[in-house]
Order: C-alpha cells, then sequence, then structure tokens
C-alpha cells in the first residue's frame, strides 16, 4: 500500500515522489504483523517503556546513546542568565508587573537563549565557518529535500552566507551534498537540538536558584527585600503578588480540598465511590501522594516541577498498571486527601514559567492531567458530592461552590506585553523630554507671529489681549543675573535660558578684558 | 530513518472500558492484556509511522471515560490534530456517547480535526446475535459527520493500525518548505496548526 509514493495522493508532497523517486529500499515498509493483508508500515516506538515486541521492526530514532549529558551551562550563555537576573532587578516599570507580563519577559527571554544556545553549539561544530543548515532551529522537520533545497540555493536567502555545499569559483557551479554529509549534517543538527534542550532545562534551573538567591523585589523596596533574603525558602506566592485573584483562588481551592478531606475522613462522603474509582492499594496510593510535598517544597524550577508531576503520573501507572480512566481519578483522590497549599499556584507557575516549547508532549500531557484534577475539584458543587453522602438528613453538608465563578482570573492573552511605559532618570530621557516641551513652546510662538492683530482701537479703548505666553524674564544687567542659574540643573535648562548664559558670558568676558 | 517528521496529536475519547487503552497498547507495542491488567500503563504514548518519504509521530492522549469526567475533555483534546472516538460493539450506551463526542470535537475541537469512529470488541461477536451495534449504523453516522470507520478488536489486533494509517493519510502533511499540501502552516516543533487559516485559498491572492 505504501510501498511507492503516491504522488497523487493529497497528502503527500508531490515534489518529494519526484526527487525521491520509487526508493523502495530507503523505505522499505514492513509490517507489523505477519498478516500479509496488512498495510506496510515500519512502526517505530518512541517513548514507551514496554519492551518492544518481537515481531515489531522497531528502531529507536530518538535515542543518542553516544550523547554526552551536559552538567553545566557553558560561560558564555550564564552571562546572559546574570544579565537576564540584572535586568530583571532593575526598577524600569512605572506600574508592578503583571504575572503574565512577567511570564512573556521569561519566554521572551527562554526563546533569546535557546537561540544563543544553538549558535554556541553550531559556533563549536564547525569552528571559522557560518552554517546556514544549522542556524535555524528548524532541523527536525526539515528533512532530506530541505538540505537539499538548500544546497542549490544559497544565494537566494543570503548571499553573504556561506553553505555547507561546496562550492567550485572557476567553473561557477555548486556540488550537492553526498547522502553521508546529508547524514552527518542531520545527526549533528539533530544532537545540538537535544544538547539546547538540555541546556534550556538547566537555564531554567539556574534562573530561578539565582532568583532564590537575590529575592523578588526590587532594590528600591530595602524592607521586602530585606524580609524575602532572610528567609531561604522560595515563596512562589511572591511572583503572585501582583495578582492577589490567584493567591485567593488558591486558597479558596485549599479549603474546599479540606472541607472534602474532611467529609471524606468522617466518612460521610465515600470518596472513592464518587470518583469511580477502586482503590486497590490505599497504602501505597497515598505515599505517591507526599511527592506532592516534595513538587511544592523542594523543587524550585518549572522544569523540576513538573519532571515531579512526571514521576507522580508515572508511580500512578506503574501502582496498579492504571491506564487513562484511573490515572485522573487517582490524582483527585490524591488531591483532596493530601491537601495541600499553593497547588494551584505551582499549576500556575508551570504553565507561565516553563519554556513553553518545552512543555510538549509528556511534560503537557501531565501538567493537563494535573491541571483537570485542580479544575474537576474546582468546579465541585454540594449537588455533585450529595448522592455519595450518608447522613445527609442529620447533617448539615458544608455549601460547597465553583471557585472559579467566584474568583475572576485575568484571561491568557495573546497580546505582547512591551513595556512602553519606562520609569527612567536617565538624561537622555529628559533631554527628550525637554525638546518636546521647547517644540511645543515654539510651536505656539510661531502660531502668535503668524497672527495678524486688527488694526489698533483708540488708546482709551485698549483690550489687551492675554496670551499664556511662557514667562520670559527681561534680563537685567549681567552683574545682577548671572546667580539666577546657579542653582539650575543643566537638563533643566531650556534653549532661551542657554542664550542667556551665553550672554552673560560674552559680557563677563568683555567685562574682564 | 526518516528525518522528515510530523508529529500529530491524536485523543482518544470514549465511554469507559471500551477498550481505548488496548487498543493503544496493541498499536503501540503490539500488546494485550485479557483482564483490564495491561502490561503497562497507558495514559501517554507514542508511535512513529513511516509513512513513503514522511515519518508521522503520533503523540496518544488517552482520557478518562468516566461521565463525570466528560467535562474536563476540551483540555486534552484542544490542539488536537486527530481523535479516535471508541464504542464497544456489543454495547449501545456507549455507541450513543460516541454520537455525543462526534457532536462535541465537530463544535469545540480544531477545525479539521480528523475523526476515526471505531467500534471495539469485535473478537466477542460469536454471533450476529452478539453485535449490539449494527455496522450499517455506524457507517451511517461516519458519512454524515465525515468521519473514518473501522471496526477493530485490540485482542485479536484486528484493524488497528489501519486506524492509525488512515487518520496519517488524512492529515494534511507538511512539505519540505515548511508549509503542507492543504496550504496549512507547520509549527515550529512539527505540528500542523489546524487554526491557521488557509492562505491559499484566497481567491484575491496571485497564483504566482
Amino acid at each position: 500500500m505504501f510501498h511507492t509514493p503516491p504522488f497523487s495522493n493529497a497528502s503527500f508532497d508531490t515534489k518529494q515522489s519526484i526527487t525521491e523517486s520509487y526508493r523502495d529500499s530507503l523505505n522499505s515498509t514492513i509490517s507489523n504483523n505477519s498478516d500479509a493483508k496488512k498495510p506496510n508500515v515500519m512502526l517505530q516506538t518512541a517513548s514507551t517503556s514496554a519492551p518492544p515486541s518481537p515481531e515489531l521492526p522497531i528502531e529507536s530514532s530518538e535515542s543518542n546513546d553516544d550523547l554526552i549529558p551536559i552538567a553545566s551551562i557553558p560561560d558564555e550563555l550564564m552571562k546572559l542568565i546574570d544579565l537576564f537576573i540584572d535586568d530583571l532587578k532593575q526598577p524600569k516599570y512605572s506600574r508592578p508587573l503583571m504575572i503574565t507580563q512577567l511570564s512573556q519577559i521569561f519566554q521572551r527571554f527562554y526563546e533569546r537563549f535557546d537561540r544563543s544556545c544553538q549558535q554556541h553549539f553550531n559556533a563549536l561544530a564547525s569552528p571559522g565557518s557560518v552554517n546556514v543548515m544549522l542556524n535555524a532551529r528548524e532541523t527536525r522537520n526539515s528533512g532530506l529535500s530541505s538540505i537539499f533545497n538548500r544546497s542549490r540555493s544559497s544565494s537566494f536567502r543570503n548571499s553573504s552566507i556561506r553553505t555547507r555545499t561546496r562550492t567550485n569559483s572557476e567553473q561557477n557551479y555548486q556540488q550537492l551534498l553526498t547522502p553521508e554529509e546529508i547524514s552527518h549534517q542531520i545527526k549533528l543538527q539533530e544532537a545540538n537540538n537535544i544538547k539546547t534542550d538540555q541546556i534550556m532545562d538547566l537555564c531554567e534551573c539556574e534562573i530561578f536558584k539565582k532568583i532564590l538567591q537575590v529575592g523578588t523585589c526590587v532594590p528600591n523596596h530595602p524592607t521586602r527585600q530585606a524580609k524575602s533574603t532572610s528567609s531561604n525558602e522560595w515563596k512562589m506566592t511572591s511572583l503572585f503578588r501582583n495578582n492577589p485573584e490567584f493567591i485567593e483562588f488558591d486558597k479558596m481551592l485549599n479549603t474546599k480540598l479540606n472541607t472534602m478531606k474532611e467529609l471524606s475522613s468522617s466518612r460521610i462522603l465515600d470518596l472513592p465511590a464518587f470518583l469511580a474509582l477502586e482503590l486497590k492499594h490505599k497504602e501505597r496510593l497515598d505515599m505517591v501522594g507526599l511527592l506532592f510535598d516534595k513538587m511544592l517544597h523542594e523543587n524550585v524550577s518549572p522544569c523540576d516541577k513538573v519532571h515531579c508531576l512526571i514521576v507522580l503520573h508515572d508511580k500512578l501507572l506503574a501502582l496498579d498498571q492504571n491506564n487513562a480512566d484511573e490515572i485522573l481519578p487517582s490524582m483527585i483522590y490524591l488531591l483532596i486527601t493530601n491537601p495541600r497549599k499553593e497547588l494551584f499556584l505551582n499549576l500556575q507557575f508551570i504553565k507561565l514559567f516553563r519554556f513553553h516549547r518545552r512543555l510538549k508532549e509528556k511534560e503537557l500531557y501531565v501538567t493537563t492531567n494535573f491541571e483537570a484534577a485542580i479544575s474537576f475539584i474546582d468546579s465541585l458543587t454540594t449537588k455533585d458530592i450529595i448522592t455519595y453522602c450518608q447522613h445527609t438528613d442529620e447533617l448539615k453538608l458544608p455549601h460547597l461552590e465553583s471557585i472559579s465563578e467566584q474568583v475572576k482570573l485575568p484571561l491568557a492573552t495573546e497580546e505582547s506585553f512591551i513595556p512602553d511605559f519606562k520609569r527612567s532618570n536617565s538624561l537622555s530621557d529628559l533631554i527628550s523630554v525637554g525638546n518636546v516641551i521647547d517644540s511645543g513652546f515654539r510651536n505656539l510662538m510661531g502660531r502668535i507671529k503668524t497672527y495678524t492683530p486688527p488694526p489698533p482701537p483708540p488708546p482709551p479703548h485698549v483690550a489687551q489681549i492675554q496670551v499664556p505666553l511662557p514667562s520670559i524674564e527681561v534680563t537685567e544687567g549681567p552683574a545682577t543675573d548671572w546667580r539666577r542659574y546657579k542653582d539650575y540643573k543643566f537638563e533643566d535648562l531650556k534653549v532661551s535660558d542657554m542664550q542667556s548664559i551665553f550672554d552673560i558670558y560674552r559680557d563677563l568676558a568683555n567685562k574682564n578684558k | 530513518m526518516n528525518s522528515n517528521v510530523t508529529s500529530i496529536k491524536l485523543v482518544l475519547l470514549g465511554e469507559a472500558a471500551v477498550g481505548k487503552s488496548s487498543i493503544v497498547l496493541r498499536f503501540v507495542s503490539n500488546d494485550f492484556a485479557e483482564n483490564k491488567e495491561p502490561t503497562i500503563g497507558a495514559a501517554f504514548l507514542t508511535q512513529r509511522v513511516n509513512m513513503a518519504d514522511h515519518t508521522i509521530k503520533f503523540e496518544i492522549w488517552d482520557t478518562a471515560g468516566q461521565e463525570r469526567f466528560a467535562s474536563l475533555a476540551p483540555m486534552y483534546y484542544r490542539n488536537a490534530q486527530a481523535a479516535l472516538v471508541v464504542y464497544d460493539v456489543t454495547k449501545p450506551q456507549s455507541f450513543i456517547k460516541a454520537r455525543h463526542w462526534v457532536k462535541e470535537l465537530h463544535e469545540q475541537a480544531s477545525k479539521g480535526i480528523v475523526i476515526a469512529l471505531v467500534g471495539n470488541k469485535m473478537d466477542l461477536l460469536e454471533s450476529e446475535e452478539d453485535r449490539k451495534v449494527a455496522k450499517e449504523e455506524a457507517e451511517k453516522l461516519s458519512q454524515e459527520e465525515n468521519l473514518l470507520f473501522f471496526e477493530t478488536s485490540a485482542k485479536t489486533g484486528d484493524n488497528v493500525n489501519e486506524v492509525f494509517l488512515a487518520i496519517g493519510e488524512k492529515i494534511p502533511l507538511k512539505k519540505s518548505d515548511g508549509s503542507n499540501t492543504d496550504g496549512l502552516r507547520g509549527t515550529e516543533d512539527g505540528r500542523i496548526d489546524l487554526n491557521k487559516p488557509d492562505d491559499t485559498s484566497n481567491p484575491n491572492s496571485c497564483g504566482c
């Protein structure tokens, strides 16, 4: 079925079908099943933990066994992190940043850092040459054809940039890369991508480790800074302090979790039945719940926290060979039986401060599971649980309401945050403000000049027109006048002031002659 | 190894115990466990499939099938390029639920999402009397709603690979230049963004 490139099929790139014409040996599609009627495809397991079936022709496509894990960030990249932290500490915003704005600043930095990493590894891979193919981080999907395309038309992108193709200037033609070279390039690119991903994770950890050291307050709040640095403990809430609604939501969630736990422990609510959960290994499940503490208190960076969620997820799976029908209720059960503060804030922290491009695949799945569990608890009402409660005639159930209906969280905006309301004391900014004011006055003066007044009426009936002009003081003699500018700062001087200072100087100079 | 890889987020929907996880396990590791005790837990799995000059990487998101968690499903199928709506051919109620899922996906999921309707547990049909969901009924639904339709058995492996291959064929793949055959744009990590507008369909644009 898939032996030949079906160029008539709209799903396939017809250009590819022609360039790769009928390379059956390369695309030798092998069925995973001995049944000859099955369509012929090659199946490759990627991230499953199960041992592959011996009947499957499996190729571990993502294994990079020869790749040594990177333990530390190179110094030149570390400098970028230091600069970023310094920049964060600058009191340059006129208003406190909202959490979403702060998140955007972090995400922009991650993007820049990611590019710098890629350039760093490219430079290491090919010292002394600029490699077009390696410059853009698009390699995972570029494929052979894109390399061929670039090889043929390097000048089309930027004639000043050298390519990996060999150029024979005498004969003025370019040789295409050999299959071995292409294969080598692809391998190199993938290795670089993996290294960059590792560095990005280290970068996240390093940033939050540094923030832990320096605190989250800008220098002009000495009291708050002293407070935050005195306790050597990461305070998640400090990032959210400009968005109290998040903190409020978290508090209400915690209260709700405690209420649910109380209902469950006093056997009023049959929690497993409510969650359709078969509790086979309750003690072991409770042990898994302790991982929440690790996530909340031991891990600092979003990267570490999400990895902790993955561990929690894997342990839940391994506990009872669970599947998705049981993972989510197990997670909700754990949240209720282990009510912790800052669960919601941790979720938001991961969503906002994990590098968005790395929050994918399994990381995204476990984060979504965690989010779904919290969302389920958020939306619970008394009406939902009443059918699973006992003694409801004698006891009055606590009133449970949806939290998100009570606390409105800001919607995630697609609009990018541009910090244009800067607080600045710099000279250049003041001069530019002065220029604007000056030009405003000049404009006003110009209009007055061009105004032709009507012929003057007779002297006894002169109506004086009051024009709100800037007060230009009549200059007195230089001897009495030269002191009046002594308290002025240079930045405060207008052009007219400078003119008069110059006049004073000239008079004094003439006198001294 | 083919380096031209397109990632496809595929979400599994369907009532509890219809065999969603079993289908995935059969596809990914050619495995099946008789007594609801799979050898490995399955919730998020990936599988690569080589198709001609292209490799498709399926990122398979399994979901909880219990009714009380149905409201959480949008979190899982957000940005999904494909969905498997699974029902049990011996349980008519599961087919009714499958109809609801199809309707919801059309209303709320990404605009060009590829949906496959899958009637599972064909191995349980020893006689025609055991069948509680007529094949014609499911075919009619799939024609009306433009779905792929398969009847499978995760236990025997019948038709399981075909479901995923058909999805792979129907997904608009990206070209080497970053675009794809349907004018949709591939994202940076090799995904097809079904929500991006189709620039090529603009009648005012010049065709050069």
